[in-house]
């Protein structure tokens, strides 16, 4: 018979060292990486045919866009960054400290939103359309998918908030949502400066 | 009428100076629509490797840190 050999038990205790980055940031950076080309595609063929226009822009008959206006709009946008980006680091020392911030950028992104609203209302009533003109259609495209990402922003936010509120929030999650939004503030600087001037 | 012929022929010879861009009006003076599209160009090629780089430049980082905070410490001699 032959002899049994035996082998020293070996105690793993930590078999996957934690992850550099969460699958939540890791999903959605890829996802903002997606769209930081699309919107760079939408700006590039505005930036072009603005250059290119013969008849000056914007076009002769179109009403001017409400830069003034805008401009406290995206101070508002910015400042919701800022809070957010506080809330976030708030949630590192003291969970239920986090959540009054996190509100507060909520509510001034919400009324970014509800602002831009308002002024494609006003824009629509002067004349500038989705087919009025080419202004009016790169205008309504790049700033209507900005809208969108910021409500769909919002949305995660509201969701994070929620989670926040019943004490079940992973930082992961938290983090994953307010990257999407710093991207949806970063990005619109951007356009404003682009679009608007 | 070859009068007529002969200039046409003679305006298809050159397109430029008979400002034969009829469509656009961009052959007039497109000095900021050239530069618009190399600038665009450079922006839409060099954005995508300055986003992965970013990304990888930022990881490694983010690598050496914990890796450091992860480190046994070092034994004191005296």
């Amino acid at each position: 018979m032959a002899p049994r050999r035996t082998a020293a038990l070996r105690v793993v205790t930590n078999p996957r060292p934690a992850p550099l980055v969460s699958n939540a940031v890791l999903g959605t950076l890829i996802f903002i990486f997606t769209e930081a080309m699309l919107f760079a595609g939408l700006i590039s063929a505005h930036t072009i045919t603005k250059a290119s226009s013969a008849v000056g822009w914007p076009p002769p008959g179109q009403p001017r866009l409400p830069v003034a206006n805008t401009a406290v709009n995206t101070a508002a946008l910015l400042l919701s960054g800022v809070v957010v980006f506080y809330a976030q680091r708030r949630f590192r020392r003291d969970r239920d400290g986090a959540f009054m911030p996190l509100v507060l950028g909520i509510t001034l992104g919400a009324f970014f939103v509800g602002f831009q609203g308002v002024e494609w209302v006003r824009l629509i009533g002067e004349g500038l359309t989705l087919t009025s003109s080419t202004h009016g259609a790169f205008f309504y495209l790049i700033v209507g998918i900005h809208g969108l990402h910021a409500l769909g922003a919002l949305v995660a936010l509201g969701w994070a908030a929620l989670r926040l509120r019943r004490s079940v929030l992973p930082p992961s999650a938290f983090g994953a949502a307010a990257l999407f939004w710093y991207f949806v503030v970063g990005i619109w600087p951007i356009i404003y400066l682009r679009v608007y001037l | 009428m070859s009068r007529f012929l002969l200039l046409a022929a003679f305006l298809a010879l050159v397109p430029e100076l008979a400002h034969a861009c009829a469509v656009c009006g961009a052959a007039l003076d497109d000095d900021q629509g050239r530069v618009a599209y190399l600038v665009t160009s450079a922006v839409l090629s060099v954005l995508p490797l300055a986003l992965l780089g970013g990304f990888l430049l930022w990881l490694r980082a983010k690598s050496r840190r914990q890796s450091r905070l992860q480190a046994p410490p070092q034994p004191r001699h005296n």
